[in-house]
């Protein structure tokens, strides 16, 4: 076995491995652009969109002026897109910034510690799981509905709406991640390491977050990649049935639903816009997903 | 030497694992002692219980084993009767542990230099800084070339030799008086092997440290320790001091052992092996648990009714055998070679169980 010539970590190793990918590199530039845009659509657009509707121009087809053209209360459908995009990556990365770290914990404790406290997270994940994951979603959603938390303060968070999706996705998507890290963690607990670790005289909360955390890191990526696609796709679901964002609000899911008959009598633009954004958006993750998890498969070979 | 105070004192040690199909005792009233400054080796076959009584003296025995009975003295403190928290200081403050395999024996996702760190600074109130210049000091002293550059790499970019300096370096770091080596080379390769053992020679000699070495290799022990306990399903059957024990194994078991063990240019050209297999823990046979594969003692009532006491062979030299009380021993062991082959070993064993 030949020395490297630098030093490496697995994490650096698994970042050069993706630099290296053209495929990977073209999609993180597709991500990075939608970010850009949910940026300048949280910053410059969302103060300037319209409250009032200006019927002479609804319904445009894409021109110079409306590029998208516009919707039936005369707004450009580029603005309501781009809009979408920040409701979209909020939703994505919110739910998941809430679901991996709770699944990750849970799992790992559930998975390091066993018995009674392993009993109490597997009764809820079985019981979670029992119920079909968009029924979950929309029940915790209904529930939600009309709940303000911290009314009154700064922190004013109302659950009728985008917060409310991303708490309801959450709710849902720690399982997964729970599960996957719960198994690690019960091969983790066996290992020498861990027992080396006791004999240096780490405590048990130690070793979960000093030892067993730290391996079981590389599931939580994946499933970050893996649920933000999910809860974009999640979010437009809900925001088509009406029950995800604020009624009114942009979202590709209420656009797509406020464009549904217009196809019919040949207004296809809107439609067009929120389903292209969603395809190319849901697809560019996806790649980037499936090569970030082959970067941090040690057994998947050098690529 | 041996009139120094133990730095460990185990006594009537018994650990009992509370498995689905009864109680198995696999540590069974085990004594020794550690001086500052020595090696005591425990020897014996995989299973023996060694490494359970390692790990007793740690109170890491995994669930569902626990110590039920005995006292483990580090320096005059029963380390028994401490609480879990002051226990935590006593593991790799006060005590070291070396595993046997290190490649597992390391976290894989940190550089090694981190998990030395990390060692010191469990035990030692000592900023990143100092922590990190003594974690490379310390991989230095084990051994380890470039110590800064080798810091920053991962376990799986060192050899086996290397790993097990790092993993004694970590055991090191917070300069523990006790080090416990669970078969420190039983993972490397022949000459590594005796680097290693060189190295924890060569540190206990300088920082008087006390060294409890766990192996099955009668040549590590003859290379290494002071003084050797040899273990058999549990108990400990007869200690001494190594050089005693080479020159006049008293117990059969011991005797077996080392006409096992590889000699060149002995002339022979097989080894002699103990017949039979280890007993099973869970149904040990009566009396002595050796008696089913003894070659001594075949007719002796005793042997497979009662267990024998450690009795005084000669001063600083005790076994555990109905048949070696004092020079009573040398009669057996001529006998060994009269015994016949290919015994059904197991069975008869069991039949001892079914007695009791």
């Amino acid at each position: 076995m030949n020395r490297p010539a630098t030093t490496r970590s697995l994490r650096r190793r698994a970042g050069r491995k993706l630099v290296r990918s053209p495929m990977a590199m073209a999609c993180a530039g597709v991500i990075a652009l939608y970010v850009a845009a949910a940026v300048f659509a949280a910053f410059a657009l969302t103060p300037r969109w319209p409250t009032s509707h200006d019927y002479a121009r609804a319904n445009q087809p894409p021109s110079l002026a409306a590029p998208l053209g516009t919707d039936a209360f005369g707004r450009s459908v580029l603005t309501k897109t781009l809009l979408g995009a920040k409701v979209s990556l909020t939703v994505g990365l919110v739910t998941n910034v809430i679901a991996i770290p709770l699944g990750m914990v849970l799992g790992a404790a559930a998975g390091y510690y066993g018995r009674r406290l392993d009993d109490v997270v597997m009764w809820l994940v079985a019981t979670l799981a029992a119920i079909p994951g968009i029924v979950r979603v929309i029940a915790l959603k209904f529930a939600f509905a009309d709940t303000v938390l911290l009314d009154g303060t700064p922190l004013r968070l109302d659950l009728g709406g985008m917060v409310g999706v991303c708490v309801a996705l959450s709710l849902t998507f720690w399982i997964g991640t729970c599960r996957l890290v719960r198994a690690e963690a019960m091969k983790i607990r066996q290992s020498d390491y861990v027992l080396a670790a006791r004999a240096a005289g780490r405590s048990g909360p130690g070793i979960l977050f000093a030892h067993v955390l730290p391996n079981v890191m590389h599931i939580g990526v994946v499933n970050f990649s893996l649920g933000f696609v999910a809860a974009v796709m999640a979010e437009v679901v809900l925001s088509y049935l009406g029950i995800g964002v604020a009624v009114g609000a942009p979202s590709w899911g209420s656009m797509i639903n406020a464009a549904r008959s217009d196809l019919i009598v040949g207004r296809w633009w809107e439609l067009t816009a929120a389903v292209g954004a969603i395809f190319v958006l849901v697809l560019a993750m996806d790649l980037l997903g499936d090569r970030l998890r082959n970067a941090l498969d040690p057994k998947a070979g050098k690529a | 030497m041996t009139d120094r105070t133990p730095l460990l004192n185990v006594r009537d040690l018994r650990t009992v694992f509370d498995t689905d199909s009864g109680p198995v005792c696999a540590v069974d009233g085990v004594s020794f002692a550690v001086r500052p400054g020595r090696t005591f080796a425990l020897v014996g076959e995989s299973g023996c219980g060694k490494t359970a009584t390692a790990l007793s003296v740690l109170g890491l025995v995994p669930p569902p084993g626990r110590v039920t009975a005995g006292r483990v003295e580090l320096a005059g403190e029963d380390l028994l009767a401490l609480g879990e928290r002051r226990m935590r200081a006593v593991r790799g403050g006060r005590i070291g542990m070396v595993f046997q395999e290190p490649a597992t024996a390391l976290n894989p996702v940190f550089a090694c230099g981190r998990q030395v760190v990390e060692a010191i600074r469990l035990h030692r109130r000592v900023g990143a800084r100092r922590a990190k210049a003594t974690a490379i000091d310390m991989l230095a002293r084990a051994g380890v070339d470039d110590p800064t550059r080798r810091a920053k790499q991962y376990p799986h970019q060192l050899s086996g030799g290397l790993r097990q300096r790092v993993m004694i370096a970590m055991a090191l770091a917070a300069g523990p008086e006790l080090l416990i080596a669970d078969e420190p080379t039983t993972a490397l390769d022949v000459t590594t092997q005796w680097r290693i053992l060189r190295l924890l020679r060569d540190l206990r000699n300088s920082d008087g440290l006390g060294v409890l070495l766990i192996t099955h290799d009668l040549a590590v022990v003859a290379d290494s320790a002071d003084s050797v306990g040899v273990m058999y399903a549990g108990q400990l059957v007869e200690t001494a001091d190594a050089g005693a024990m080479f020159a006049e194994p008293a117990h059969p078991y011991t005797r077996g052992l080392l006409s096992c063990a590889a000699r060149l240019g002995d002339g022979r050209g097989r080894f002699a092996a103990i017949a039979g297999a280890p007993p099973d823990l869970s149904a040990p046979p009566s009396g002595c648990r050796f008696h089913p594969r003894c070659p001594a003692g075949r007719d002796d009532q005793r042997c497979s009714s009662a267990r024998p006491p450690l009795r005084t062979v000669s001063p600083g030299h005790w076994c555990a055998c109905w048949q070696c009380s004092g020079d009573g021993a040398n009669a057996s062991a001529s006998r060994r070679s009269e015994r016949p082959a290919a015994q059904p070993d197991r069975r008869r064993g069991q039949e001892h169980t079914d007695d009791t």
